[in-house]
């Protein structure tokens, strides 16, 4: 499409100066993408990776713990972990990735989580609590992956975008402007020649 | 097992007895378990529980909550029996009183926790004092309607954890005051198979502790504050030995009658990685002391025996039905079930 | 008349008599307290129970009749009283004594053996006739006493 300007040669000269910068942007922004598209890969790989293995040992856990909750009286089990003296926060730390901010979870644990009577509670329990507070760290791993490839999804779609409306929609359309007003100009050039010629022509008879 | 010198001749107790005879038919047996353990499933497993007789464990409990409901029911009317059934109010009282500390427990913690916390899906009916005195009592503090070791127990709590609020000290604080509460209930009750018993659970109990304050990796201090007086065991003794390696442990228990049950617990802990085998071991151990009730018609054995053999017959019970609800197999579950006492 | 002799042999009789039917009572009171246990839970045990329960009441039955043996044998209950020396008087007396003394303290136990028969029948009720034996083989040394103070009694002349 072209574009409402006016075909003279300041406009001329505007436009290819555009053109260059739109060339060399998109160039850059399709480095860009590339290179996002690789991140997110590697990503999306150890993020496979490691919901794998969080399954597998939060089957376990829950195994252990299925094993704990059929040794002791329901109620008694509430009683026992009713009132924990563990405190668990998470902070959160920002990290760039190719202009993206992903965000970096740690937990801040504080307090012992085992806090109930050593007596009338199955030993298991211990050990049960002890693997899943072991777990806690790789939960927050995977959700720190979750919210990155989530981030460099949306980035990767944002730049594709922008690469696309400079590939197809505004290079086409500089290159057609400029090859317009060239034609103009060429042919403002050729109507003053021939006016010229035939002036030309009545000053010689 | 063993005989006391109370063993065979109080007669006080021959009525009791005669209905406990009666009541043991009520209890599992090995082959009614067996049977549950290799059914299919969990429908069929509750089936043959049901077409022996056993329709008090509820009759369309085939939901989790059914049957939980209805092995509660079980175990009240058990402690409704042995209400009953003791000539002496201590025997009842003895075995009850756990269960008071349970609902003190909840009690205490809902109430230190903040926020309103519903305890009614927590609190049993089951215990020497009701309910309703103990919510008075921890609620709105007023000590009337409860006994005077309760008091103290509860005040005692309240102004160290006042001084220092941390929720760890309710258990490790109410555990002791319990069996205080209890071996001062058997003082001049001429009781001695009844004190030893509770002497050993004490060192059951000191036993686990010592192990899983091991395990959990803490220090003296804690495992101090955490061991129960009253036991057979010397405590300074248990405390020394967390400096040593657990693989040497039995050898610390050496000439004790519990040498054995701590080789093979701990023998299955550095296996498996688990601390189901060593309270399987406890259970049996005190299974075993109690069967002595079975041959016993003058005495107290065979109501302690009574008490102690339902109440592993219940956890064998949600053993099973647990486990068949999780679909394990039966020979994991044979390796978890307790023994029967009939 | 009424010599020393007699009352010692009235002595001998009232020891078989009470010694022995106390011994019963107690039995057959712990037997029934296990009894009445088993009935409240199984009422229909009570052909057994009852069975068990009585085992003990025979050490009673045997001090009456040796009580009255002795009674028979000086003549009470023809109206005159034999004369009996003191040397007849302490013959009867200690002739009395095997019942009593077996028959008090083979009753407790029987009744002892019968409670824990009773309990038996409660957990298996179709070893009834092997319950029955264990308290049974008690009453073989009050049978054994009886016949004991018969003997000495008929021992004795007067």
């Amino acid at each position: 499409m072209l574009l409402k300007v006016n075909p003279n040669r300041m406009e001329l000269l505007r436009l290819r100066k555009r053109l260059a910068t739109a060339k060399r942007g998109h160039k850059l922004l399709k480095d860009k993408r590339d290179a996002l598209i690789q991140e997110f890969i590697s990503l999306v790989r150890e993020n496979e990776k490691i919901r794998e293995e969080l399954e597998d040992k939060l089957r376990e856990g829950y195994l252990i713990f299925a094993s704990v909750s059929s040794l002791i009286n329901p109620k008694s089990l509430e009683e026992t972990i009713m009132f924990p003296k563990a405190k668990s926060a998470v902070e959160i730390n920002f990290k760039n990735i190719m202009s993206v901010k992903v965000p970096n979870y740690l937990l801040k644990g504080e307090g012992n989580f085992y806090a109930y009577s050593l007596i009338n509670t199955p030993p298991e329990l211990d050990l049960s609590l002890k693997y899943f507070y072991e777990l806690l760290p790789l939960m927050l791993k995977l959700a720190e992956l979750d919210k990155a490839t989530t981030l460099l999804a949306e980035e990767i779609e944002k730049t594709r975008r922008r690469v696309n409306a400079l590939e197809y929609v505004l290079i086409p359309d500089l290159e057609e402007t400029v090859k317009f007003i060239t034609m103009k100009l060429d042919e403002v050039a050729r109507s003053s020649i021939s006016a010229i010629m035939r002036i030309k022509e009545i000053i010689r008879e | 097992m063993e005989f006391t010198e109370t063993s065979n001749t109080e007669t006080t107790y021959a009525y009791s007895v005669g209905r406990i005879r009666e009541l043991e038919n009520t209890l599992l047996n090995k082959v009614l378990l067996d049977k549950m353990i290799e059914a299919p499933d969990l429908v069929s497993s509750l089936n043959i529980l049901r077409e022996r007789g056993f329709e008090s464990y509820g009759s369309e409990a085939y939901r989790l909550e059914d049957w939980e409901n209805s092995l509660d029911q079980e175990l009240l009317q058990t402690y409704k029996i042995i209400k009953d059934l003791s000539p002496y109010p201590f025997l009842y009282e003895v075995f009850a009183l756990n269960y008071d500390f349970h609902n003190l427990k909840v009690l205490i913690k809902a109430k230190y926790r903040g926020k309103k916390y519903n305890t009614t899906t927590a609190l049993v009916e089951i215990g020497t004092v009701k309910v309703k005195n103990l919510i008075m009592a921890i609620e709105e503090e007023k000590f009337v309607e409860i006994p005077v070791p309760f008091e103290v127990a509860v005040k005692k709590l309240m102004s160290e954890y006042n001084k220092f609020p941390d929720p760890e000290i309710i258990d490790l604080l109410l555990d002791k005051e319990k069996y205080i509460i209890i071996l001062s209930l058997l003082k001049d009750k001429r009781a001695p198979f009844l004190e030893k018993f509770i002497r050993v659970d004490i060192d059951l109990n000191n036993i686990l502790i010592a192990i899983r304050t091991k395990i959990r990796g803490e220090d003296k201090n804690f495992l101090r504050k955490a061991l129960i007086e009253g036991g057979n065991l010397n405590l300074k003794n248990l405390t020394e030995i967390l400096d040593s390696p657990l693989s040497s442990w039995n050898t610390r228990f050496a000439k004790t009658d519990y040498e054995k049950m701590v080789e093979l617990g701990l023998k299955s802990y550095e296996e498996f990685h688990s601390l189901l085998e060593i309270e399987r071991l406890m259970d049996n151990f005190r299974l075993d002391y109690v069967k002595i009730g079975k041959f016993i018609t003058l005495g107290m054995e065979p109501l302690i025996g009574f008490i102690i053999a339902k109440e592993i017959d219940l956890k064998n019970i949600r053993l099973i039905l647990r486990s068949k609800l999780d679909k394990l197999s039966p020979t994991k579950i044979k390796e978890r079930i307790r023994e029967a006492y009939v | 008349m009424i010599t020393e002799g007699v009352v010692m042999a009235f002595l001998g009789s009232a020891i078989a008599i009470g010694l022995a039917g106390s011994g019963s009572g107690i039995g057959v009171g712990i037997a029934g307290m296990a009894g009445a246990g088993v009935m409240t839970e199984d009422p229909g045990k009570f052909g057994q129970v009852l069975l068990l329960q009585a085992l003990p009441g025979t050490q009673g039955i045997y001090g009456l009749l040796a009580g009255f043996w002795v009674l028979m044998k000086i003549g009470i209950f023809a109206g005159s009283p034999v004369a009996l020396t003191l040397d007849q008087g302490w013959q009867i007396f200690f002739a009395c004594l095997p019942i009593g003394i077996v028959g008090f303290f083979s009753a407790i136990y029987q009744g002892k053996a019968s409670a824990a028969a009773i309990g038996l029948i409660a957990r298996r009720p179709e070893e009834t006739g092997k319950a029955i034996v264990m308290p049974a083989m008690v009453e073989t040394y009050a049978v054994l006493s009886l016949l004991a103070t018969i003997l000495l009694l008929n021992g004795i002349q007067l």
